[in-house]
């Protein structure tokens, strides 16, 4: 199981990386300060890091230093958007970064993104009675190969990626398209609609009414 | 033109004018000092000759041409300089003549009486003086004229001048030289300042130029190192402010975004639905504290715009009921708490804004009860002063490092972050404090050592006008603290 350690020093926010980093299937761990951040780390091997820039006593960057050459990657958390925090950020060996106030499926996206960089993450994923692979980028049914288009394999791997999570309209469009969610299109319940019946997952991919699609997991 | 140029310009003139007027002066002194000799010289042979002349004539038998040229003779053999031409005349008849008869043509006509005429000439046979006398003899006029020969003294004057000449181009060349030499010298501080000042206008403004003091040059230096010392002691100054104006943005944006983080991401799992009733009441406690705590931020924050903004009014205000009344409001608070509190007043009243001071007693009182572990006390003092009042307010509770105590006034500093989120504290207090004591002209100070509790002293100057209706204060208070005597006595104290 991946593991990662999450270092803030709001209890608030430890909690929602936990529980929503939980929810992705990955084992967080969480520190609310630099000393016991580097005590945690020579004590048990993480895949990653997740890490606040403003601690109190030993900082972001400082422990960033302290850790960089360990090789585990990192992601920085910041209030601060300034451009020259982000730079030194990236600097000092940061694989990527997040700016508080953060979108929940943003965050398992970006944890994921350099999850799958480091080869830590399986490139198979399995759900539902489909075979994705993700490096081939390849979606078998029972080994016959689904012929998709490219918006219809990311609209599945995004479903895949989160099961039992309701994903409303806007937010599918902004991962899949880009930008913002224009108000009269009917673009990603066409998208759904043609994905669905390929993958065979009429039954279990569900509108939720006023909220969005859920994968359900079929047991 | 530049002051170098100027300078140099001028010493040399000095140079060239001194030296060419000196030299001139010296050459014509030297050289009319032997003309003078030369003609005095003259003029005693020419005398000597006109006395033998009217010897001759006189007393001589052997009157003629042979006498004459014999007494002439006598001029020459004297051995002053040379004569070129020599003629005697007795009216317009010629007795003797010797030399070009050109020489002496400028003769001018005889002068009355036995005396003797001088006349310069200077003609194709060059610089010579003319001498001319009547001998008055035996009824006979005889009129003796003689030129003498000056070239000499001329050439040598010449020479002389041309030799000057040469000398003085040499001289100056070397004033030129010279006065290069040192212009630059003169102006070399002049130069440093410059270019120092220039660096200073250039941004530099750790440089200081740091000549020796006693001249101009050294007092201009001091003062030019004293303008960089106030020009960096200013930006200096707008620097920190705003260092710490991006502190406070950096600090309120990590405020702001911190509980907004909590929320948008409880929410977010609430809305995809499909969690367990724990998970649900955890996010729902989560999203209800951190917004109670956005919301204790913007109120606060309005606080201090408020009074950043406007111009409080000042009221007179009584000592006594206001801390009473300031206490009261915590009272139920503090009593939860454990904490006991005492207000001791010192009585009068005082120029103030009420509500911005009840506002810096009550956060401080708050302060004071937060920083104590179980029970403990809070002692708050007030009294008027000389220039306004001072309010202490001291608690026996954890105290604080002195390296923490330069930090707390700062916006959402906290001592103990945990600690201070948990009591509701969102650290906006004591700047809010501080910003209401610099309103009344007054500061705000702190004594702290780890566990031996902390002492705020809030001094405000309104103004010695309190101080004055002050005295009456306290004889209210003497009044109404009875017989008993003294102010310090009548001083009350409430056990809350």
């Amino acid at each position: 199981m991946i593991r990662i350690l999450a270092v803030d020093d709001e209890k608030p926010i430890l909690e929602l990386l936990r529980l929503s980093l939980g929810r992705s299937g990955y084992q967080c761990d969480t520190a609310q300060d630099g000393a016991e951040a580097l005590r945690m780390i020579e004590q048990n091997e993480y895949d990653l890091l997740l890490l606040d820039v403003m601690l109190p006593g030993i900082d972001g960057f400082t422990l960033m230093e302290y850790i960089g050459s360990s090789g585990v990657p990192v992601i920085f958390i910041t209030a601060k958007d300034a451009i020259a925090d982000r730079v030194r950020g990236l600097h000092l060996g940061a694989e990527d970064y997040i700016v508080k106030p953060f979108n929940i499926l943003e965050l398992q996206a970006r944890v994921e993104g350099v999850l799958r960089r480091h080869g830590k993450l399986d490139s198979v994923i399995r759900i539902n009675g489909l075979e994705i692979n993700t490096l081939s980028m390849q979606v078998l049914r029972g080994g016959e190969e689904l012929q998709l288009t490219r918006k219809e394999y990311e609209l599945l791997l995004l479903f895949a990626r989160n099961p039992g999570i309701v994903l409303s309209k806007d937010v599918i469009y902004e991962r899949i398209w880009g930008g913002e969610y224009p108000d009269a299109t009917r673009t990603v319940e066409l998208h759904i609609q043609r994905m669905k019946k390929k993958a065979g997952w009429e039954d279990s991919l569900k509108s939720v009414y006023g909220m969005g699609y859920r994968l359900s997991r079929e047991s | 033109m530049s002051f170098h140029t100027k300078l140099t310009v001028t010493i040399l003139l000095l140079i060239a004018l001194s030296f060419g007027l000196g030299g001139m002066l010296l050459i014509y002194t030297s050289f009319d000092a032997v003309r003078g000799k030369e003609s005095q010289a003259a003029l005693r042979s020419f005398e000597d000759t006109r006395t033998m002349i009217w010897l001759m004539y006189r007393y001589s038998s052997g009157e003629g041409e042979e006498s004459l040229r014999e007494i002439m003779r006598g001029l020459d053999d004297e051995g002053y300089g040379d004569w070129m031409a020599v003629s005697v005349y007795d009216g317009d008849e010629v007795l003797y003549t010797e030399g070009p008869a050109a020489a002496l043509a400028v003769k001018a006509e005889p002068p009355d009486g036995n005396i003797c005429t001088l006349y310069p000439v200077n003609d194709e046979m060059g610089h010579g003086l003319v001498l001319t006398g009547n001998t008055v003899v035996e009824q006979r006029e005889i009129c003796l004229s003689a030129r003498y020969d000056l070239s000499d003294a001329y050439e040598v004057y010449r020479v002389n001048s041309r030799l000057y000449l040469l000398i003085y181009a040499v001289i100056i060349s070397v004033g030129i030289a010279v006065s290069l030499v040192l212009s630059s010298a003169l102006t070399k501080r002049l130069r440093y300042l410059t270019s120092t000042a220039r660096r200073i206008s250039g941004g530099d403004l750790s440089i200081r130029s740091c000549l020796k003091k006693g001249d101009e040059f050294g007092r201009l230096s001091a003062d030019l190192d004293r303008m960089a010392d106030n020009l960096q002691q200013k930006i200096n100054e707008l620097e920190d402010r705003i260092k710490s104006q991006e502190a406070f943005t950096g600090a309120f944006a990590h405020e702001l975004k911190t509980p907004m983080t909590s929320i948008i991401g409880f929410a977010d799992i609430l809305r995809q639905g499909d969690v367990d009733e724990s998970t649900r009441t955890m996010a729902a406690d989560y999203i209800y504290s951190e917004s109670r705590r956005l919301e204790r931020l913007s109120f606060k924050l309005l606080d201090l715009r408020m009074i950043k903004k406007d111009e409080p009014v000042m009221k007179k205000t009584a000592i006594t009921p206001f801390l009473k009344d300031a206490c009261r409001m915590l009272a139920p608070v503090l009593k939860k708490r454990n904490v006991e509190l005492h207000v001791h007043s010192g009585g009068g009243s005082v120029l103030m804004e009420p509500d911005l001071m009840r506002s810096l007693i009550y956060n401080l009182i708050d302060n004071a009860s937060k920083a104590i572990d179980g029970k403990g006390r809070v002692d708050v003092e007030g009294h008027v002063s000389e220039s306004g009042a001072v309010f202490t307010v001291r608690d026996n509770g954890r105290g604080m490092e002195a390296a923490e105590l330069s930090h707390i006034t700062e916006a959402f500093y906290r001592t103990d972050k945990n600690r201070s989120r948990s009591q509701g504290g969102v650290g906006l207090g004591l700047a809010l404090c501080k910003r209401i004591a610099e309103l009344h002209g007054g500061s705000i100070s702190f004594e702290s050592a780890p566990g031996e509790g902390t002492t705020v002293t809030v001094e405000i100057k309104t103004g010695a006008g309190a101080g004055g209706r002050v005295s009456t204060g306290e004889t209210a208070v003497e009044k109404s603290g009875g017989p008993a005597g003294t102010a310090a006595d009548a001083a009350m104290e409430e056990k809350l």
